[in-house]
């Protein structure tokens, strides 16, 4: 104890070791929000998963043949820094498969829950069963149901032009034969569901001019239905994540993002300095994995055209920031602000250095040093945006 | 013909080959050619000798055992049909003289009876104990009916043969050695050369018409064994409950459906006997859609919704060459939430009917935990009743056209030889199935059954041929069903019958002491 006292006061490195335990203990406090995917085999589970992150590692199957053979823990973007945890359970009335004991070790852990149903679907009695158990145990925990294959009402037919459940859940524009059916999955999930979204994520080799039917509609919902302090996460992701084009500044942003979010928390402590050498630690992580997403290799000579413009003044903020600490709520809200805001920041811009890099160019640390500065401002602008409605969580 | 008339006319076909022979024979002798032809006796009996020897071993060929079990029968009855396969084995092992006993024939069924009762009722301890003697009576009678005929057919002039001939035929062996003995004994007197011929004959004549003979009881033995058993099956297996009567009729019927379907024509007009075909899949598979297209019309309600709460009876008939009545029972399906137990009734109801099962499952949801369940059920159901042959289960996958590309639908498919993207999808959904649910399935068909917006393949096409297949599987089915409803229906009756008989007996011994004494003649 003493020395971990000692090794933050004078500013140590952490050995990995005790950075992986600290992040451990960083993601336990962490406002991770774990969503729990329930629905048939083959009613767009892991599509929804696909939807949501951008990750194109979940695999879709084809519809008969079941795709996700073993219910699993689906963190994004990745175990170490994950943002938002999935849990894609196995197809509920797949042969000789009893989900008894997966529903009982993810009841526990699950902030969220989407039920996927086709919209079609009339042979529920395998959903409804042990959803209205897990709704018993839990009554407040919010569940969405996804009204999933719109299409199949309308075969061989593109979706509506104007998506018609804006306005109305059960709108008087679709066909009857929707209208009905939407009616009696309705009545179906009464006193179930507190959220009903109909959407349609068939992807458009099958032919849909819109592969994101709805989608914008799951998200506001789903944002609207997680707690507050899951709430940040899944923004800041869709926000970054929307405008880019870019491949490996999608795959990255994640990462950034969580970082930031991880370095928030573990400089939300009330003691001056103690987060110093964590913060530092994550930073660090983030540039090597950001280097692993560009395909950069991290050598000295890199980190050290980094560190001149970025990481000196890295190191002098942050003793800036320990002395804040010492008045104690107004420190914590500004030093976790700060932690953010730096990180993020230095995210940001080892994405840009690390795209040049690739381009062939080198940028000067003049350049370096503008960009981050420009990034910086606009995450310390971000995190207040984010967190106008209060104090952090 | 009378007999009279048939020996008159095989006496004169006959007189002149035999005054032939004798002008012959005389003519040889006077011309001294006698000799030269005398050694074609041996020549040619010796190597019949050695040829019967030689064969003897496959006596018995299996087409003259008895008529192969029918299409119809199930597990146990074949199990049972071993026994009487053995026995029939046995036959050419016993010793001829005791075919000629009518009572060795007596003994010998009642053994096959009990050894075949015992398969039939493991537990029992008296397996004959829930017998009815109509039922005895009945087997006797058929296998008396079935072996005369069969005799008539293969023994030519058996019309004839009484049983003394027959047990004459069994001692034939020894007065025929007695005879041939004395005529050699002159013959070698007369010419001593003839010892030659002697041996030849007795080594190749002697033992051949001894075991033709033999061959010839064996052969009648095994033919009636193989009638008793045949019968003492149907009988156990409760098929001969409605009378003899009835239960050839439908036979009759039953091999003439085998025939049609073998492709020939049919010579008598059989008795309808409509096929029972149950649909049942899970809730809006497609099960009322599937039963439009097949009768072509639109008669049984489909909807987006779970429409069909009760079982519901369609008639359909194929006028083609097989002239097939069937019968579909369209169910409600399973896997929704809040079935009732009256639902699950029905389908349990549907199932035990059924002499072929269409299972309909929506091709693009894997979710076929609720299906392999209700297989499981069928098999239970029918293991429970092993009097009934299992119903064959013939898997359709519906809704093809919402396979990947799903905007895609432009038919003909062939699937077999997939050369887009459908058919290759359609060609995988099926071979999963295949492998998912394969052993309980006698075979897997995709369809499109979407009547409403005219979207309809694959009924006709693959469909109804593969239900034809299975037609003559489901025909067996079918019978079997129909001869253990009206047993039973007609068990009762019976006894109903024979207790009024009995208390009109009573009565008129009872109050009608005066007509008592007269002859029966009544009582029918």
């Amino acid at each position: 104890m003493w020395k971990r006292w000692r090794d933050r006061w004078t500013g140590q490195p952490m050995s990995d070791e005790e950075f992986r335990r600290e992040q451990r203990r960083i993601l336990d406090r962490a406002p991770v929000p774990l969503l729990w995917l329930l629905g048939k085999t083959g009613s767009g589970k892991t599509s929804i998963v696909r939807f949501l992150t951008g990750a194109d590692q979940a695999e879709i199957g084809n519809g008969f043949q079941p795709q996700t053979r073993t219910s699993q823990l689906y963190d994004f973007p990745d175990v170490e820094a994950p943002l938002v945890r999935f849990v894609d359970t196995r197809g509920l009335g797949e042969k000789d498969y009893d989900p008894a004991e997966d529903l009982q070790q993810f009841d526990q852990r699950a902030n969220v829950i989407v039920v996927t149903v086709r919209v079609m679907d009339q042979a529920l009695a395998e959903v409804i069963e042990p959803l209205r158990r897990i709704r018993h145990t839990r009554p407040d925990r919010p569940v969405l149901l996804v009204l999933t294959c719109l299409h199949e009402a309308y075969p061989q037919q593109q979706h509506p032009v104007e998506d018609p459940f804006r306005d109305q859940p059960i709108p008087e524009t679709v066909s009857e034969q929707l209208r009905r059916s939407l009616q009696r999955q309705h009545e179906r999930f009464e006193g179930l569901v507190d959220r009903i979204v109909p959407i349609d994520l068939t992807p458009p080799e099958e032919g849909f001019i819109d592969p994101e039917f709805g989608g914008d509609r799951l998200r506001e919902t789903l944002l609207e239905l997680l707690p507050v302090a899951y709430r940040q996460t899944l923004l800041a992701l869709e926000d970054s994540v929307r405008s880019l084009h870019q491949l490996h500044e999608r795959r990255a942003m994640p990462y950034v993002i969580s970082y930031s979010a991880m370095a928030a928390t573990a400089a939300a402590v009330p003691l001056p300095w103690v987060d110093i050498p964590v913060v530092t630690a994550l930073q660090a992580h983030l540039v090597y994995r950001l280097g692993k997403v560009y395909q950069q290799p991290i050598g000295a000579k890199t980190f050290l055209e980094m560190a001149a413009p970025i990481g000196g003044r890295l190191l002098v903020r942050q003793a800036v920031r320990g002395v804040l600490k010492f008045v104690p709520w107004v420190g914590m809200a500004a030093n976790a602000t700060l932690a953010y805001a730096y990180t993020f920041g230095l995210g940001k811009a080892c994405c840009w250095y690390f795209g040049r890099l690739r381009a062939g160019d080198a940028p000067t640390a003049d350049e370096l040093q503008e960009i981050w500065q420009s990034e910086l401002t606009r995450a310390a602008r971000y995190w207040k945006q984010q967190h106008k409605s209060g104090a952090p969580e | 013909m009378s007999l009279w008339r048939l020996y008159l006319i095989s006496i004169l076909v006959l007189a002149p080959i035999g005054a032939f022979v004798v002008a012959g024979a005389i003519a040889l002798w006077q011309t001294g050619h006698y000799f030269l032809l005398w050694w074609l006796i041996p020549i040619c009996w010796l190597p019949a000798w050695l040829l019967a020897r030689r064969w003897r071993k496959h006596f018995l060929a299996p087409e003259l055992t008895g008529d192969p079990p029918g299409e119809y029968w199930t597990d146990r009855d074949k199990q049972a049909w071993q026994l009487v396969q053995e026995a029939q084995e046995n036959a050419g092992a016993t010793a001829t003289e005791r075919f000629a006993d009518p009572q060795f024939h007596l003994q010998a069924a009642m053994d096959l009876g009990l050894r075949i009762a015992k398969v039939y009722r493991l537990k029992a301890k008296n397996p004959y104990g829930s017998r009815t003697v109509i039922e005895i009576l009945s087997v006797a009678q058929l296998a008396l009916e079935e072996s005369e005929q069969r005799i008539a057919d293969y023994v030519p002039g058996s019309y004839f043969l009484t049983l003394d001939q027959w047990r004459l035929l069994s001692k034939a062996p020894r007065w025929w050695q007695l005879a041939s003995n004395v005529g050699w004994a002159a013959s070698i007197a007369f010419n001593p050369l003839n010892v030659t011929r002697f041996v030849a004959s007795k080594l190749a004549l002697g033992s051949a018409t001894k075991q033709l003979q033999d061959n010839m009881l064996a052969w009648a033995y095994a033919v009636f064994i193989g009638r008793v058993g045949f019968y003492l099956i149907e009988m156990n297996s409760g098929r001969l409950r409605s009378g003899t009567q009835r239960y050839k009729r439908l036979m009759r019927q039953e091999s003439t459906s085998d025939r049609l379907a073998a492709g020939g024509e049919a010579t008598e007009s059989a008795e309808p006997c409509e096929v029972v075909v149950a649909v049942v899949g899970q809730v809006n598979a497609g099960k009322s859609s599937l039963i439009n297209a097949l009768i072509g019309q639109h008669t049984a309600e489909a909807d987006v919704l779970p429409a069909t709460r009760d079982v519901r009876r369609y008639r359909l008939h194929q006028a083609d060459q097989y002239d097939s009545q069937w019968t579909l029972l369209d169910t409600p399906g399973y896997g929704e939430d809040g079935a009732t137990s009256q639902q699950k009734r029905a389908i349990q109801a549907a199932l035990t009917e059924a002499d072929l099962v269409l299972l309909v499952m929506k091709v693009n949801t894997g979710a076929r935990q609720a299906d392999s369940l209700v297989l499981d059920e069928l098999n239970k159901l029918q293991q429970a009743r092993p009097d009934r042959k299992p119903a064959p289960v013939l898997g359709v996958l519906t809704h093809i056209d919402q396979l990947s590309p799903v905007m895609e639908w432009a038919p003909p498919y062939n699937w077999e030889m997939p050369t887009g993207r459908k058919e290759e999808q359609i060609l995988e959904a099926v071979q999963y199935h295949r492998q998912l649910l394969g052993p309980s399935l006698a075979g897997i068909v995709p369809v499109c059954s979407d009547v409403e917006n005219q979207r309809e393949f694959g009924v006709t096409q693959w469909l109804l041929p593969a239900m034809l297949q299975l037609l003559g599987e489901a025909r067996g089915c079918a019978v079997l069903r129909i001869l253990g409803q009206e047993g039973r229906k007609g068990q009762t009756r019976r006894a109903f019958g024979q207790l009024a008989q009995v208390g009109k007996a009573l009565l008129q011994t009872a109050f009608l002491p005066d007509q008592g004494r007269a002859p029966p003649h009544n009582r029918g």
